[in-house]
Order: C-alpha cells, then structure tokens, then sequence
C-alpha cells in the first residue's frame, strides 16, 4: 500500500521535512492506533525496532495481527500516560513519535521522554491545535503547548502540516538528559 | 539494585552516585541483560521474544477488557430495551384489571402495584394497617369482587412485574459499569447511563452509528413523533436526550437547537466508537466546549 499524507501524519511531514531516519532506529511510537503508519516505518526501520503504544482496544486487536507479520512492531497495549507500567518491556529509544489527540499530549510526550528518550534522542510530536475558531488560534495554542515542553528539549523545528492536516503542527525536538 | 524486566528481575549497578537514574541506566542494556541471563542469545532473538510476550500480553488484555464482552454487554442492552417495553404494557394490563375490583384505589402506579403485590383483595386491604382513607375507600368501593383465584394470579402477577423491573434495575448497573468498553468515545461525551439508554432505544452500536442524527435526536419520543405524523401537532423536538444537562437545564427555547447540535455530535463520536474505536480526547474537548458555549448564548 501506498504511504499517503492524507491519511498519515508521519508521511505529511516527511514530505516537508527531510530528516534522516538510520535504518536501526529504535523508536517508541506513542498513539500507534491500528498501524497503518507503523507498518510503513517498521520497512524504514528495517534494523531497528518500533515499541508501539495503544490503549483503545479496537485499533489493538488490528495492531496485534499486523506485528504477527512484521518482525520489528512490537505491539504495547497500554495507557501512555502510564509509562511506569511498560518500562519492563520499553529499552531507551532513540526516538519518540507521538501521534496522541489528548488534551495532556505535551505532559505525556515529558513523561515518556524522561524515562525512555535516550541523551540526543529526537522527539516529533504531533501537536493537535484546535481548529473551532480561526487560524490565529492555532498559532497561538501551538506555542503555548510548546512552552509546556520540557526544558531538557532543543526545538529544532515547528512545522505546519497544511494542506494535509489543518489542526495540526509538527514539532520536531532534541533531547538533552544524560 | 534489583530491576523488573520482562525477561526476570536483573541487578543493576549504579556507578557515578545517585544522581543517575537506575531505570535509565538500566534500559541501556537490556539487551546485554537478556543475553547475560541467556534468554536472547542472539540480537534477533531479543525482539522476536519480546514480540511474543507483548502479543500474548495484549490478547490477554484485550479479551479481559472488551472483546468478550461485547457481545454479552449488548445482549443486555436489547434485553433491558425489550424488558422496559414489556413491563410497562404488562403493568397497565393488570393495573387495568385490577380496576375493576377496587376503581377508586387510585395511587402512583408504583404504589398500586406494590399494594396488589402485599394484599390483593379489598378484604385484606380493610383487615391491614393501611392508611385510613384508603381502608374507607375499600370499604366502599364499587368494584367487583375477586375471587380467591384470581386474587392469587393478580398478586403473583404484581410480584412478577417488580422483579422485571429489578432485572432491568440490574441490567442497567451492569450495561452503565461496562458500556465504556464499546463505546469510549460517547461515553465520556455524554455519560455512561444517557449511552446505555441510547442504545436500547436504538437497539445497539450499529443501529445508533447508522442513524441519521435527526432520528437520534427524537430516540425514546415515538409516540411523540407519531403524533405529529398522524395528527399534525408540532414535531417533538428531543427524546431522551433531554435527560442531558445542557438540554434539560436551558431555556425553553434553546432546548430544540441543543438538541440538535448533541444529536449531531452523538452520531460522529458512535461512528467513531463504531467503526475504529480509537480514543479521541480531542474531539470530545472540543465537543464539550461548543455545547457549552452555546448554553450561554442564552
Ligand atoms: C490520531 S490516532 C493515531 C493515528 C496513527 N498515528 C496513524 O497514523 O495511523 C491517535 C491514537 O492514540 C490513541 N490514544 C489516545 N490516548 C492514548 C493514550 N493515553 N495512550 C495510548 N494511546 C492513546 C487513540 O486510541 C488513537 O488510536
């Protein structure tokens, strides 16, 4: 299946922004829902591996069957705004995505960075800014969350992802933490 | 120190005092951990056993969770659905009947129900500590006399009806204490009991992520609705949904746009818990938000 920045937010912003993904990545996906994103990163990914985070137990049961055929998804039925309770599972990753449309989404991205995000590691958060009112709205939520980010991260860049995803900014970030 | 892993508890020792972080420290190596133990000799092993155990893992959760309950939770909500039904036309049979011995009783349905159950005849309700006005009214009443017979069906038949209801009383607890696994999304929206009504009314998921949110918007007011369509008075302009707070806690004329607004925002969030079942925190903020504000442009 075709990779499409309609209908992935990880694929709109590899459109927008060039960054090198190593083929050994270790990545924590947070928000991973049925996969349909993972399984296009798990062929990226090819050496590395991808800890992926769901707790609604639809898209799970999706997710499951389709690490069954991919040797490097592993599947993480859990809560991530409970990171405590898959630290048995979770090594220290090199990079966290986190596709997660919750009100708390920049204090779980804090959280799971702290104890999974290994010293220069990246973070790319996709940042749901609502969308109700007008676009000067966005912009401001957008920094205001940013703000809210631990200061352990360096941004390295805020993106828009128009015209594929109207309410949401990438934000692309550097960790510093022994 | 020691360390919980999925492979077994390691040791893990901390060099370079405390201000470094033991779990940190430990997530490093992992793998070098599982290889030590033996467990994943090879680097490939690591992840394929890992996979295993996460998969394993999920289904485990998975199956406590939801997916078997699925099914056993919306047989209840069609049987609770069917049961209310079934109990209000069974009521009014016997409240009917009943009627005829005793015409002037005249108590909530409820209480009526309750003094066929315990007493049953006029006779015994005249022998029994009941209240004064009512042992008058017995004493002399025009209704017709029961038989013993017939007196032991109608107070068995009242005794039925409130077991009935207790069933649907507990069918209801069970569908409110389960229902947030089918329907996430809806159920923090709007409440778990509104949820657990919608779909007996509409009789499950599938029907309410089908439905046009103008019919969701007047569930439970049928006859309502057939009054209007046979007789022409005005439309209904909510059902159920009334029992919501927005609805029931603002101005008259408001109620009608409310309602249409929640109908709408019910049918996107039971397709979205219908068909991917993801959690989406965002749209039921967002949702929240509009309805309330809308309460205010009162
Ligand atoms: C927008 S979807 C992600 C789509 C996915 N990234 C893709 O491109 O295919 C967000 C997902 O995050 C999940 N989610 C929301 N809150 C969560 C939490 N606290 N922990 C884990 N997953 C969560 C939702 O169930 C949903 O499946």
């Amino acid at each position: 299946m075709r990779w499409n920045p309609q209908t992935s937010k990880f694929a709109a912003f590899l459109i927008k922004k060039d960054i090198d993904l190593r083929s050994n990545t270790k990545m924590l996906y947070l928000g991973a829902a049925s996969g349909s994103t993972a399984s296009h990163l798990s062929k990226i990914l090819a050496d590395g591996v991808i800890y992926a985070v769901e707790f609604s137990w639809k898209p799970m049961r999706k997710l499951v069957e389709l690490s069954k055929g991919e040797k490097n998804i592993i599947p993480l039925f859990f809560d991530a705004n409970r990171p405590e309770e898959y630290t048995p599972y979770v090594e220290m990753v090199d990079f966290i995505y986190q596709d997660i449309a919750q009100k708390n989404q920049v204090e779980i991205a804090n959280k799971n960075a702290e104890i999974f995000l290994a010293r220069g590691g990246v973070l790319l958060l996709m940042l749901k800014t609502r969308s109700i009112d007008a676009v000067e709205e966005t912009k401001k939520i957008a920094s205001a969350e940013i703000k809210r980010l631990d200061e352990k991260f360096n941004i390295i860049d805020v993106l828009k992802l128009d015209p594929f995803y109207k309410d949401h900014v990438a934000i692309l970030a550097n960790y510093d933490h022994p | 120190m020691r360390y919980e892993t999925w492979f077994g508890n390691i040791e893990v020792e901390l060099e370079g005092g405390e201000d470094k972080d033991l779990g940190r420290e430990a997530r490093r190596h992992y793998r070098d951990y599982a290889r030590e133990t033996g467990i994943a000799v090879k680097e490939k092993d690591y992840i394929e056993l890992l996979k295993e155990e996460c998969i394993s893992l999920a289904k485990a959760k998975i199956k406590l969770k939801a997916e078997e309950r699925e099914k056993s939770i919306e047989r209840a909500i069609t049987t609770m659905g069917e049961l209310g039904d079934a109990t209000n036309s069974l009521s009014e049979k016997l409240l009917d009947w009943y009627g005829e011995h005793f015409p002037e009783l005249r108590l909530r349905r409820e209480e009526t129900l309750e003094v066929i159950a315990k007493y049953g005849s006029r006779k015994r309700i005249i022998e029994s500590g009941l209240d004064e006005k009512i042992i008058k009214k017995a004493k002399e009443s025009d209704g017709i006399e029961l038989s013993g017979e017939e007196e032991k069906i109608l107070r068995r038949f009242s005794k039925s009806i409130k077991e009935m209801r207790e069933l649907e009383d507990e069918l209801e607890g069970y569908v409110e204490g389960n229902i947030e696994a089918i329907t996430p999304n809806l159920s923090s929206f709007i409440g778990p009991t509104l949820v657990a009504k919608l779909l007996s009314l509409s009789g499950g998921l599938k029907n309410l992520a089908f439905m046009p949110s103008s019919k969701i918007q007047v569930l439970g007011a049928e006859k309502a609705l057939f009054k209007h369509l046979s007789r022409g008075v005005p439309p209904p302009k909510h059902g159920v949904i009334f029992q919501h707070p927005a609805i029931h806690n603002s101005k008259r004329e408001i109620r009608g746009k409310l309602a249409r607004d929640l109908a709408a925002k019910i049918a996107i969030l039971a397709r979205v818990d219908y068909f991917s079942g993801e959690s989406r925190g965002d749209l039921i903020e967002e949702f929240k938000d509009e309805i309330k504000k809308k309460e205010k442009h009162k």
